[in-house]
């Protein structure tokens, strides 16, 4: 497993300097080469099931190296820049590195020692398949009985990239390749975060995502939810960053994460548009600076894997839109309870929902307004997916599956909460300048004549 | 304006302390090491009862474990839905010879009804076969 990790990460180390071109730590290097790499290998083995190619060892082997020479050459075209960050002291940043320290510790420890996850979503959908590349070398899951078909494939493919490694299906290690999706996070996040944020608040975002009882349980369970957490994560920094930057830097980071939480999850695809939709609000304009890149990432994740679906007769998701389901308040109080649940999530909602309605007043007035912009209306466009799920109206359904639709949106309204909160002592601290200077205890010596 | 920045600090404050206590508690609480049999222990134990080759079904409900644990192996495995008399003919027309059922069982296979259950599967001539992971 270690060295399938490896081989991911080294697939797209070279394509950080192709999407981000930044200068950076190699910690965060390593952390953006296995996201970034985990996405394009599992796409470009869809690449070999479309033109027929069996899905082998070789095969397997064949799209590592070929995502890791196509990212080496685009890469030698340019030289990475200088990225400033916002100064700020780093002692209370190194405080909350401890319990950031601990999760990820935690995390770590549970996906090395709890061996195969159990998780049904794992057994029937995300592990089978993965399996199904390892028994029948193809992406066509012509044994697969159920609903999954449709499901998109990074995270499959990754399990069954490993099993034909391996040689035989072994998913002892499995919540390995999983797990690296939240330890990568925290090292991307952190240096996305510093770019806007000062040291305490980008440490301060991090711990308010990490430190929630969903982040570790999702964190190797066997389901994709948290990947694609991450990649929204990034699409909605690298969208701030890019409008903030009013150029193209980021835009093909911003496009290709949507794009690679689209190959994660089918949500994917609608969180990762609407985020990319207030992109084009914001600046009004179709012709604003890289749009058109990161259009073009997001289209090579998506319309692939449709067409594959049509060509192979896999099922498309025929069960959610079937009906719509509008008793909007009750899908509101069960939402609402599933988010406050405290063994879920602690008082992770109510906490950055009120720092950020209480520092309204302040980041509307600031650049941060955007990131609002960014983060905040998928809250409310999860929601219709309890329009439209095909179990709507049954509260089960609704416990199921709010705490999974929302860890998604979690790391970047942790991020927006920071945001706020870095206003608020903004505010308190220019308000005690301004006060008048008190009088002193000690009367003023007068000076000698 | 710095009352609101100041509530929002006190919230931020109160609450990330909450959140922390509560985090430390649930990482205090995990569980470490493997909390059910690994899909390979699982197959050993269904090994040790059917011979390589045979045809298996799985039973209807909570055994997506033995399906994924079996196909790799098998390309043909049968689910027993549906009423006696479909059970009965599924069974013949794959001519499956033995039943895996996992432990712990779903309600349908405790008490009476279990019982006539597990005649229904065995009828063809076959062996239900239990395996706890």
């Amino acid at each position: 497993m270690a060295v399938f990790c490896a081989a991911v990460i080294a697939a797209g180390w070279p394509w950080t300097h192709v999407l981000i071109g930044d200068r950076m730590h190699p910690v965060v290097r390593v952390s953006f080469g296995y996201l970034i790499g985990a996405a394009l290998v599992t796409l470009a083995e869809l690449g070999a099931a479309f033109l027929h190619i069996p899905i082998v060892r070789g095969t397997v082997l064949a799209c590592l190296v070929g995502v890791f020479a196509v990212g080496l050459v685009l890469a030698r075209r340019g030289r990475d820049r200088d990225s400033e960050t916002v100064p700020g002291p780093m002692r209370w940043a190194y405080a909350l590195f401890v319990p950031i320290g601990v999760v990820m510790a935690a995390i770590a420890g549970q996906a090395v020692e709890n061996g195969a996850p159990d998780h049904v979503d794992f057994l029937r959908a995300w592990g089978k398949k993965g399996l199904e590349v390892f028994t029948d070398h193809n992406l066509n899951f012509a044994h697969l009985g159920g609903p999954h078909g449709y499901y998109p494939l990074e995270i499959s493919n990754l399990f069954g990239s490993f099993y034909l490694l391996r040689g035989r299906p072994d998913d002892s290690v499995i919540r390995v390749e999983l797990a690296l999706f939240a330890l990568a996070l925290v090292p991307v996040m952190w240096w996305m975060c510093r770019r806007i944020l000062p040291p305490v608040s980008s440490a301060g975002a991090i711990a308010l995502a990490v430190c929630l009882p969903q982040f570790i349980l999702h964190a190797s369970r066997g389901q994709a939810d948290l990947a694609m957490g991450a990649y929204i994560t990034i699409t909605v920094l690298a969208c701030y960053l890019w409008l903030l930057d009013g150029d193209d830097r980021y835009a093909g980071l911003a496009g290709f994460a949507g794009g690679a939480a689209a190959w994660t999850k089918l949500e994917g695809a609608f969180t990762a548009a609407a985020i990319l939709v207030v992109v084009v609000l914001v600046r009004r304009s179709l012709r604003s600076p890289g749009l058109y890149v990161a259009l073009s990432w997001f289209v090579v994740f998506v319309v692939p894997w449709k067409l594959f679906q049509r060509i192979h007769h896999i099922n498309f998701n025929n069960r959610h839109f079937a009906k719509l389901y509008l008793d909007v308040p009750w899908i509101l109080r069960h939402v609402t309870e599933s988010l406050t649940t405290f063994s879920h999530w602690g008082v992770f909602w109510p906490l950055t929902l009120a720092v950020i309605a209480l520092t309204a007043p302040l980041w509307w007035r600031s650049p941060f307004r955007m990131l609002a912009y960014l983060t905040l209306p998928n809250l409310i466009f999860n929601l219709a997916g309890f329009v439209t799920q095909y179990r709507a109206g049954e509260a089960n359904s609704v416990t199921a599956t709010a705490s999974r639709l929302y860890l998604h949106l979690a790391p970047s309204v942790a991020v927006m909460a920071a945001a706020g909160a870095t206003l608020a002592v903004a505010a308190v601290l220019a308000s005690r300048r301004a006060e008048p200077e008190p009088a002193t205890a000690t009367p003023p010596v007068p000076e000698p004549t | 304006m710095r009352g609101l920045a100041v509530t929002a600090l006190v919230v931020l404050a109160v609450g990330g302390v909450i959140q922390l206590g509560k985090t430390a508690a649930y990482v205090a609480q995990l569980h470490y090491g493997q909390a059910h049999a690994s899909v390979h222990e699982t197959l050993d134990q269904i090994e040790a009862h059917v011979p390589p080759g045979v045809v298996y079904a799985n039973t209807p409900a909570h055994s997506e474990s033995i399906r994924y644990t079996l196909f790799p192996r098998l390309q043909r495995h049968v689910n027993l839905y549906g009423d006696e008399q479909t059970v009965r003919d599924a069974l013949l027309k794959a001519n499956v010879r033995y039943v895996v059922i996992t432990s712990p069982a779903p309600p349908v296979f405790e008490g009476e009804q279990g019982s006539w259950w597990k005649q229904v599967w065995a009828g063809p001539g076959g062996r239900v076969i239990e395996v706890h992971p």
